[in-house]
């Protein structure tokens, strides 16, 4: 299997076949990124299709000092920001999206973590969008707190006092649900 | 000591993600040896950064909307080689019409031929989803 790099230097000198390696490489995740901000499925696969759309085109400007998947992700997160959905919608989709998240149980896992995970991604979606989107791409996708400021277009302080907004809120709010 | 746990909670998450100095870190240290109540936020605080790191990775739909394998879905390439045809025959069209190149030392050519494609490829998809549907 070929590493990131090489599939983008085919795909410069004009492979399609790499870009496709790479969308089968990355869909999952891009996806997984855009419905966990977006929190719902057909929006969610729509904002994929368009950051991988603006991937390849925009794949002359990609600098391969940072690594592709970082970069996707920012863009991806870039894509989901700019679909503009009014707040009444946006709770609308809270409900549907806690039931539409599988729980993804683990034999192991115990019965309190389980509820915790499902609580906590509905809780996510409590959050204000672009405080959500930080909490994703630090801590979900562990990316530095300068790339997720590069990829918000704030200042890093900014990030991280949305991160500790973000956190706090989500500890406030499990504590109420969980006990 | 609950004004002072107030004013110390934005350091203690500063703490927790091990961003603060020597000094911040010690302050904190301090406070932590005799304030249960953080130690609380502090340990509730790391279980929800792990809860998040662990939330499951999802599966993307194999197709748009979930419709089967279709033999005569054009493959993403295509889609993109024929989004970027609109955006060349409108460029084609504009300078055809003048006879005459741009002043290239004063064009940058790139960032406003990107937007343009980008807004031409949703036009194009748009199109194209509705020919699907006519034929
Ligand atoms: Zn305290």
């Amino acid at each position: 299997m070929q590493d990131d790099a090489a599939l983008v230097e085919r795909c410069l000198r004009g492979d399609t076949g790499a870009f496709d390696a790479l969308v089968e490489r990355y869909r999952d995740r891009v996806f997984s990124l855009a419905f966990r901000i977006l929190g719902e499925a057909s929006t969610a696969e729509d904002a994929m299709q368009e950051a991988f759309l603006r991937a390849y085109t925009r794949l002359p400007l990609y600098d391969p000092a940072q690594s592709f998947a970082t970069w996707l992700l920012c863009l991806t997160t870039r894509v989901c920001l700019n679909t503009r959905r009014d707040r009444a919608t946006e709770m609308r989709y809270l409900e549907q999206a806690a039931k539409a998240i599988p729980p993804a149980p683990t034999p192991e896992e115990r019965l309190y973590e389980r509820e915790q995970r499902r609580t906590l991604q509905r809780l996510l979606l409590r959050l204000p969008t672009s405080q959500r989107a930080a909490i994703l791409l630090y801590y979900y996708e562990e990316l530095p707190v300068a790339e997720v400021a590069r990829a918000l277009g704030v200042p890093e302080g900014t990030v991280k006092t949305w991160l500790y907004r973000g956190r706090e809120h989500l500890r406030r709010w499990l504590e109420e649900e969980l006990g | 000591m609950r004004t002072t746990c107030k004013t110390l909670e934005p350091l203690l998450h500063d703490y927790a993600e091990g961003w603060l100095e020597e000094a911040g870190r010690a302050r904190v240290q301090r406070h932590l040896l005799r304030c249960a109540t953080c130690q609380e936020k502090l340990k509730a605080w790391s279980a929800v950064g792990r809860a998040l790191r662990e939330l499951p990775r999802l599966p993307a739909p194999a197709c748009p909307h979930g419709a089967p394998p279709n033999e005569s879905e054009p493959r993403l390439a295509l889609r993109l080689a024929l989004a970027m045809c609109l955006p060349v025959a409108l460029l084609i069209t504009a300078y055809g019409n003048h006879w005459q190149l741009p002043n290239w030392e004063q064009f940058t050519p790139y960032e406003p031929l990107l937007q343009l494609t980008e807004r031409a490829q949703g036009w194009v998809l748009t199109i194209w989803s509705w020919l699907r549907g006519v034929l």
